[in-house]
């Protein structure tokens, strides 16, 4: 295998892998924000004790998130050399902007959580949850910023010419609110709630199977329904603000979720094959549809692969099918909240065991349509690594060999599976050990 | 000042930042595994266990301010490291869980094998840092289109390896002191114990440097003169038990120490032992003039607030650290 291929498969490794984690960190943390913020108010003993308990399976989170993120800060470097000298004049202040502004925010007030209950008040502590939950959308942020500017970059000139050619920045602001950074910054903070509204919801059920904890369960499972609703709902605008954006600026993307060749009126596949090598797909369709969610008009015609030379395409397979995943999975988050707000609304919510295995297993599933509706977009921006900017080929490390990739790959895909078999292990026991609750039932221990 | 000397001071800084920060419990982990396991270990991780992901955030910071100003110093010192960028890595993953994932469980098995991860991981890490410093001062094969082709092992020729021990017997000591800042009674006793011994070898291991790396500059014979007599000063302190002074010298000590290394390796990043024409200096490596304005505003919000809570954080959990 080449270079070029090992250092995408590296890459694609650590990041996906990474990806796991500060989607939980980022909906954790708002959830902490909200269990906490009722602690302050009310003074519930009941909310103390969620607050404390989410803590820990968060400082967990939070854990691995940053052992397996530091990598990503240099991998761009080691393995991607040339992107690195061509777009570092654009690129790196994002990612050291979220370091100082964000990363740093985040990890050093994660102490005053963990370990300062006693040493400041029940306010500081609570701003310090603030601060952390805050500083994980922020440090997103800016990931996301970097990110979109690789998608539809703006506010730069290329400068030079050859081996020595380079972008510079020329409007910094322009390069931050690049046309798609809003669009995806949004999508993934709200898959992000969604992720962890998921996780909580499914450890509610959880605890309410086991018949433990069950006041303070049913409390949990409520907020997390709540967030899962509203998320799921805001995927709907947000995800169609981005097949929008993506019309606008990544026609081979936006053909290639669909597998559109012939520019036309364009169609939208429940479910579907893609004949690459004579360009068809084989599927059901609602025929129209694309066009209608991108224009508001099923006639209105968009760009097929057709005008796009072969080797300007991405993989169309790869790109479709998680297209499809993510997109399917949305209709499943929604699905699920409406059957859970029906529940709620007959105020029978911990009454089906039925419901209570299925929500026992919901929070997989976001991390599925995570991983997918990353691929679709990251793959759905080849053969670019800029988009139209800069070639995937021409960004690698030209002092790097393909064994020395090879070697780092294996070493990576080990410790990853380690850590991610030891975090799920470790917050299994986490989980089970439960809350810090005194012997007597809550209810009666605030008569008390 | 011109933006490409500032922007140089200020990745030294960042590296200083990193070194007397993280420094202190990376340090820790090189000793930890000498001290008991049921007793001791659990109180010196408290005492890290606040701060040591803040002081990480110091190396990510450097890494990405090196990226975003001097973006060919960053892919060329990187990729031309791979093997050895590689091992810093899997360090840094295995000590981050290691540290989180220890106290997870009450079995011996699990806390002593999490143990020999943290103590091995904060050794190979400090060990890695050391030897790519000595091959930065004595300069690397970097060509004219400024890649860096050399065996890992090449990289750990005697005076490269030389610094990685200085770095791991210095900031052993280092964290000892912190240590022994923390905690009471017969741990602070053997931590000073250690921190001595330690501080004896590092007088050894700054004067071999000297000597084999040979460089009598002024500059570096005043910095070297002050490590002897500073660490002469700190072994009388420690008698005293006085931690506290003895961490501001143990930290100020490596201050003046990268500060003077970067003093000598400047305006390079990296000086090429093919041709001193392909040296990487500060002027061909960086980026453009208006990013490295861009970023001296962004550190110049950022970096006083975050140290303002960082100052706020340790203020919180001063003190000594005691059993729950």
């Amino acid at each position: 295998m080449d270079v070029e291929l090992l250092s995408r498969i590296q890459f694609a490794l650590t990041v996906g892998f990474h990806f796991l984690y500060p989607p939980m960190s980022i909906g954790l943390g708002l959830i902490l924000v909200v269990f906490e913020g009722m602690y302050v108010k009310t003074k519930s003993k009941k909310f103390e004790q969620l607050t404390r308990f989410w803590l820990k399976l968060f400082a967990i989170t939070f854990g691995v998130g940053v052992a397996t993120g530091v990598v990503m800060e240099f991998e761009f470097g080691t393995n991607w050399a040339g992107y690195s000298r061509y777009v570092g004049d654009v690129f790196g202040s994002p990612l050291a902007a979220e370091a100082v502004f964000a990363f740093f925010l985040e990890s050093t007030f994660l102490a005053i959580l963990l370990f300062g209950w006693n040493k400041v008040s029940t306010k500081t502590h609570f701003v310090s949850t603030i601060l952390v939950a805050f500083g994980a959308h922020l440090s997103a942020l800016w990931i996301l910023i970097a990110n979109s500017w690789m998608q539809t970059p703006t506010g730069f000139h290329i400068v030079g010419s050859g081996s020595t050619a380079r972008a510079e920045i020329i409007d910094f602001w322009a390069m931050v609110f690049n046309p798609s950074t809003i669009e995806r910054y949004t999508h993934t903070v709200v898959a992000a709630w969604l992720t962890g509204a998921a996780l909580v919801i499914s450890v509610s059920a959880y605890f309410l199977l086991k018949k433990k904890y069950e006041e303070h369960s049913l409390a949990s499972l409520k907020i997390g329904v709540a967030i899962l609703v509203v998320a799921s709902v805001l995927q709907l605008v947000t995800g169609h603000s981005n097949a929008v954006m993506v019309t606008d600026n990544q026609p081979t993307k936006l053909a290639a979720f669909e597998g559109h060749y012939k520019t036309g009126p364009a169609d939208m596949y429940l479910i579907g094959w893609v004949d690459v090598d004579n360009e068809k797909v084989y599927g059901i369709k609602l025929p129209g549809m694309l066009s209608f969610l991108a224009r508001f008009d099923c006639t209105a015609p968009l760009k097929g692969l057709e005008e796009f030379s072969p080797e300007d395409r991405p993989n169309i397979q790869v790109v479709f099918q998680s297209y499809h995943i993510m997109v399917a999975l949305g209709i499943l988050f929604l699905a699920v909240s409406a059957l859970s707000l029906f529940l709620w609304w007959k105020k029978k919510l911990p009454n089906y065991k039925l419901y209570l295995w299925g929500m026992s297993i919901l929070f997989i599933f976001p991390h599925i349509a995570n991983q997918f509706g990353w691929i679709a977009a990251e793959v759905g921006r080849q053969p670019w690594i800029v988009y139209n900017i800069l070639r995937t080929k021409d960004a690698l490390s030209a002092s790097v060999s393909a064994g020395e990739v090879l070697f780092s790959i294996i070493l990576f895909t080990l410790i990853y599976i380690f850590t991610l078999l030891i975090f799920i292990y470790t917050f299994i026991r986490t989980m089970k050990k439960g809350m810090d609750i005194p012997e007597l039932p809550i209810n009666k221990v605030e008569v008390i | 000042m011109e933006l490409n000397i500032i922007w140089f001071i200020l990745i030294i800084v960042l590296l200083i930042g990193y070194a007397v920060l993280d420094g202190f419990d990376l340090g820790m982990g090189v000793l930890y595994l000498t001290h008991n396991r049921e007793n001791s270990r659990p109180l010196l991780l408290k005492a890290i266990a606040p701060f040591w992901s803040g002081n990480e955030v110091w190396l990510v910071a450097g890494g990405g301010a090196l990226f975003a100003a001097f973006p060919y110093a960053y892919a060329s010192i990187f990729s031309g490291l791979y093997i050895a960028l590689m091992l810093l890595l899997v360090g840094t993953i295995f000590r981050g869980i290691g540290l989180e994932f220890r106290n997870k469980e009450n079995s011996i098995k699990w806390q002593s094998r999490w143990d020999i991860a943290i103590s091995v991981s904060s050794i190979l890490i400090l060990l890695v840092f050391g030897v790519a410093v000595g091959n930065f001062m004595q300069g690397l094969p970097i060509d004219a289109l400024g890649n860096i082709q050399i065996n890992v092992l090449l990289l750990f020729t005697p005076f490269p390896l030389i610094m990685g021990l200085l770095s791991v017997a210095f900031f052993a000591m280092h964290g000892a002191i912190y240590g022994a800042m923390k905690t009471e009674g017969d741990l602070q006793a053997k931590l000073i114990r250690q921190a001595k011994v330690l501080a004896s070898v590092s007088i050894g291991l700054f004067i071999l440097a000297f000597f084999v790396f040979g460089n009598y500059s002024i500059v570096n014979i005043i910095d070297n003169v002050f490590n002897v007599v500073a660490l002469a000063v700190l072994l009388y302190l420690l008698t005293k038990k006085k931690c506290g002074l003895s961490i501001v010298i143990s930290g100020l000590i490596a201050l003046l120490y990268i500060a003077n290394i970067g003093y000598t390796v400047f305006p390079n990043f990296v000086v090429s032992t093919i041709d001193t024409a392909y040296n990487l200096n500060i002027y061909d490596a960086s980026s453009s003039q208006e990013t490295l304005k861009i970023m001296l505003i962004i550190a110049g919000i950022g970096v006083p607030i975050v140290l303002a809570y960082t100052v706020f954080v340790y203020r919180a959990f001063r003190g000594k650290v005691q059993m729950d």
